[in-house]
């Protein structure tokens, strides 16, 4: 009997103790979800309030500072007015355009360049390697703002050995994306069981090729306008491609230049490297040199001899250029010295290091070339590195505010960031306008955020992991 | 047959040299693929830190004209610095209201002010004649027991650049790593709706800083800024605080707007070292009757001391890169003498056209930026370390 009460008694107890564990839990939920919801207010209400305000009209801005209305969108006043007046006071399409062509190139030539860079470091034996890898990973801890005045000057005055040189580059790349394209437009047919005869199946990838290509030929155009060159070559380009097309005349020949260079000074140095080689090992006096050694006269030979075409191209670009050597008012000037970034090129080759090296043995194996075992083997393997280092760069191009404020002069080149000031100018009410510019600049970049925000966060949890 | 035995025979003979070769076709690969990266980063980073150098022991003017090398003048105006008691303040009455020749006098405002000139004659004659006085300058006057002391320096504005990125560190670093913590802790729960609470804390980081000072500038407007309003319907008074304009207050606007838009990336870095944390050591310590807070503190804090130091020194290595804010709030009227910094200082220094001066400063910027990488490399155990 007594028993019996007790055990009646204890679970009483225990159900009381359970239900205040559960009361307490409630609250405790609740509790955060309160102060989580505080805290998320305080991040967003800026945002808010912009974007809110920025489809206002100016007066309403100022009498709606002390309702709820100041965040909510109010269905009676909602207007266009200020994006369309600020839209009339400065060209905000150029800066947005200059923005898009700095960010878009910037990001996609420094994932090409930077990815093989770390492919290099990481996949492949070469004299130098550990050296070079070093030297990078020092070069991560020194930011832009501690070169930015040398690199200032250095840009402001450049020879015409470097643009040449640069050039050259940008050809090798531009050659190096035409035959991916080619070989892609290859696979493509194969893939779809279409066989055509030799001729059809040229022009058809031909055309591919082009197609897709000609985006990026299209910035190449951009990348090398400048205000103040005006070129002599103008003379000399079909008019119809002026009139009909709106390129400036040297669009065409810098372009075919740009190619031809490249292509044929890397294709001249491949081509004594290998007869040099050839004639280094049946020399008397060299066959006793190691390996290594005979690699670096293989390497410093063939500079040498690729040389002379490449001066030849500096003087007929000085010729053309004339005193205009300073790239001050240029979309390279915020491109070319970014391309190549020691951070990104570590974050590659953390990754790079950590595919198997039977995968590009067997490769090797079946003959391909060390490109190819980047393209088809280590590219596909790391792409989420790839969109990593793209949202980083992205982040960082899209917000760069110092570098074109130093670089650029008037509203002609300056970025969206830089031709915020403009907006200052004069003595009229612009918050307004204001708020309509940061809110045309903010809205695309959070959507684009909100549709990827895995990646997002993704990219800054490893850019921090490994430090 | 004799065909085939010739060709292997052939194929035996080549194979050192295609072994010797492929050392050379890798060596090939390596600099077309890698080449582009290298030349590029050696023209654009390492030759413009070299000539960094070099520039900053010149004099050379605006861009384009030779300067001479001047050793290392530059640094030594940037260093000096002297610490020295002010000559004696005759009696209030005495004073002069405007300043006639040297020494004190009555500001308009009515404050009491120094005249930096002359200084033989105000009673610092010995060390202003063996120290150069007449270059200096006052970056702070204060008063203990009715003396004066000031620090005295070639070159205040520096001095004040270099005070205000510490009091940003000092103040914006322990802040921002802690509400980052806390933001992760909250965010890591396993509650409903946790990714929604994410998002939110982590889009500032998203917004491009120079045109979101723009709207904070605009919040922090005195007669119809945001803030001001909100304070005012909370206290139930009327504020007119000019955040921007006053020296007091620009800096802690600043530094609201900082942590305001970085705080998300630091919190999602806290947030992938808690995931780390191996689930059964808090299983352990609940069932050993470790509370909230000792589990917090006994293993939440020290398995992530890397992530702690890695985000404590990053961000200190952000805070003295801090340019944007303060040159969007310099240019709509922020006093440069209360929220200048170093880089800020100068990149004005090098659009004024003095490219020299400009370079030194990045130099001491570098050193200071330098020191706490050090710092970092010391704290932080290799963990993967290279090859």
């Amino acid at each position: 009997m007594t028993t019996h009460t007790l055990t009646e008694e204890q679970t009483l107890a225990a159900q009381r103790k359970a239900r205040i564990a559960l009361l307490r839990k409630i609250g405790s939920t609740l509790t955060t979800y309160g102060l989580m919801t505080i805290l998320a207010i305080l991040f967003l209400f800026p945002i808010v309030f912009m974007i809110v305000a920025a489809f206002k009209k100016e007066a309403n801005i100022r009498t709606d500072l002390t309702s709820l209305w100041a965040f909510v969108p109010n269905p009676d006043t909602v207007t266009l007015e200020n994006m369309q007046n600020m839209l009339d006071r400065i060209p905000f399409e150029q800066f947005a355009t200059t923005s898009i062509i700095i960010t878009f190139l910037s990001v996609i030539g420094g994932l090409f360049i930077n990815s093989m860079a770390a492919f290099s470091l990481a996949r492949l034996r070469w004299f130098g390697r550990s050296a070079i890898l070093y030297i990078i990973v020092s070069l991560v801890i020194i930011p832009l703002e501690a070169i930015a005045v040398p690199l200032m000057i250095q840009v402001s005055d450049v020879s015409p050995f470097l643009n040449v040189f640069l050039l050259a580059l940008l050809g090798g790349v531009m050659a190096l994306l035409w035959s991916i394209l080619w070989s892609a437009g290859d696979a493509i047919l194969n893939r779809y069981g279409v066989d055509l005869p030799k001729a059809a199946n040229y022009i058809v990838r031909g055309i591919f090729t082009l197609a897709l290509a000609f985006p990026i030929e299209l910035t190449v155009y951009y990348l090398f306008k400048q205000s103040t060159q005006e070129s002599a070559w103008r003379e000399i380009a079909p008019r119809w491609l002026m009139d009909n097309v709106g390129f400036t005349a040297d669009y065409p020949f810098m372009f075919v230049m740009t190619v031809t260079l490249g292509a044929a000074t890397i294709l001249l140095w491949r081509y004594s490297w290998e007869r040099l080689a050839e004639i280094v090992k049946t020399n008397q006096a060299t066959s006793n040199l190691s390996p290594a050694m005979k690699n670096i006269v293989h390497a410093v030979a063939a500079t040498i001899i690729a040389l002379p075409l490449e001066l030849l191209f500096v003087y007929l670009f000085s010729e053309m250029q004339g005193s205009v050597q300073s790239w001050f008012n240029t979309y390279h000037v915020m491109i070319v010295p970014f391309l190549a970034d020691p951070f990104s090129i570590f974050l590659f080759y953390q990754f790079f290091i950590g595919i198997p090296k039977d995968f590009d043995e067997a490769a090797t194996v079946d003959g391909a070339s060390h490109f190819r075992i980047y393209w088809d083997i280590a590219v596909p393997l790391t792409r989420p590195v790839f969109a990593t280092v793209a949202i980083l760069q992205f982040l960082r191009f899209w917000s760069f505010f110092m570098w074109p404020l130093l670089v650029t002069q008037g509203t002609e080149f300056a970025p969206l960031m830089v031709g915020m000031g403009f907006l200052r100018q004069g003595n009229e009410q612009t918050l307004g306008q204001e708020m309509g510019y940061a809110a045309l600049v903010t809205i695309p970049v959070l959507i684009f955020f909100l549709v990827f925000q895995g990646w997002f966060v993704r990219s800054v949890s490893s850019s921090g992991v490994k430090g | 047959v004799e065909n085939i035995l010739e060709n292997l025979k052939l194929t035996a003979k080549n194979i050192p040299q295609q072994f010797q070769n492929r050392q050379g076709r890798e060596l090939q690969a390596a600099l077309l693929l890698g080449g582009p990266a290298f030349i590029l980063l050696f023209i654009f980073m390492v030759w413009p830190f070299v000539k960094g150098i070099e520039l900053s022991r010149t004099n050379q003017l605006s861009t384009g004209q030779e300067g001479r090398n001047v050793g290392w003048t530059n640094f030594e105006r940037l260093v000096s610095i002297n610490f020295i008691t002010m000559p004696e303040v005759p009696p209030r009455d005495e004073l002069p209201e405007e300043f006639t020749r040297s020494g004190w006098y009555i500001g308009s405002d009515g404050d009491l002010q120094f005249r930096w000139r002359d200084l033989e004659s105000q009673g610092l004659g010995k060390w202003a004649s063996d120290n150069e006085a007449d270059q200096y300058n006052i970056v702070k006057m204060f008063e203990v027991s009715d003396t004066y002391y000031a620090i005295i320096a070639k070159d205040p504005l520096f001095w004040r650049a270099l005070f205000h990125n510490f009091y940003f560190v000092l103040l914006v670093v322990p802040i921002q790593t802690a509400l980052a913590l806390l933001l992760a802790i909250l965010v890591n729960q396993k509650l409903r709706g946790m990714n929604v609470y994410r998002t939110t804390y982590f889009s500032p980081v998203v917004t491009a800083m120079a045109v979101i000072t723009v709207v904070w500038i605009f919040m922090y407007n005195p007669s119809a800024g945001l803030i001001n309003k909100m304070l005012g319907v909370i206290t139930g008074q009327d504020i007119n605080q000019d955040w921007i304009k006053d020296p007091q207050s620009a800096m802690p606007a600043v530094m609201i707007l900082s942590i305001w838009q970085g705080v998300g990336f630091q919190m999602i870095i806290y947030l992938a070292g808690l995931q780390d944390i191996p689930e059964d050591l808090y299983e352990a310590a609940e069932m050993d009757g470790a509370g909230a807070f000792g589990r917090f503190r006994f293993i939440t804090l020290p398995m992530l001391k890397n992530t702690t130091i890695f985000v404590v020194l990053t961000t200190t290595i952000l805070a003295f890169r801090l340019f944007d804010q303060v040159q969007v709030m310099i240019a709509a009227g922020a006093p440069p003498d209360s929220v200048g910094t170093i880089v800020w200082y100068a990149i004005q220094t090098a659009q004024d056209g003095f490219i020299g001066k400009a370079a030194s400063i990045s130099i001491m910027f570098v050193i200071i930026v330098l020191l706490v990488s050090i710092l970092q490399r010391v704290f932080i155990k290799p963990e993967n370390a290279l090859d």
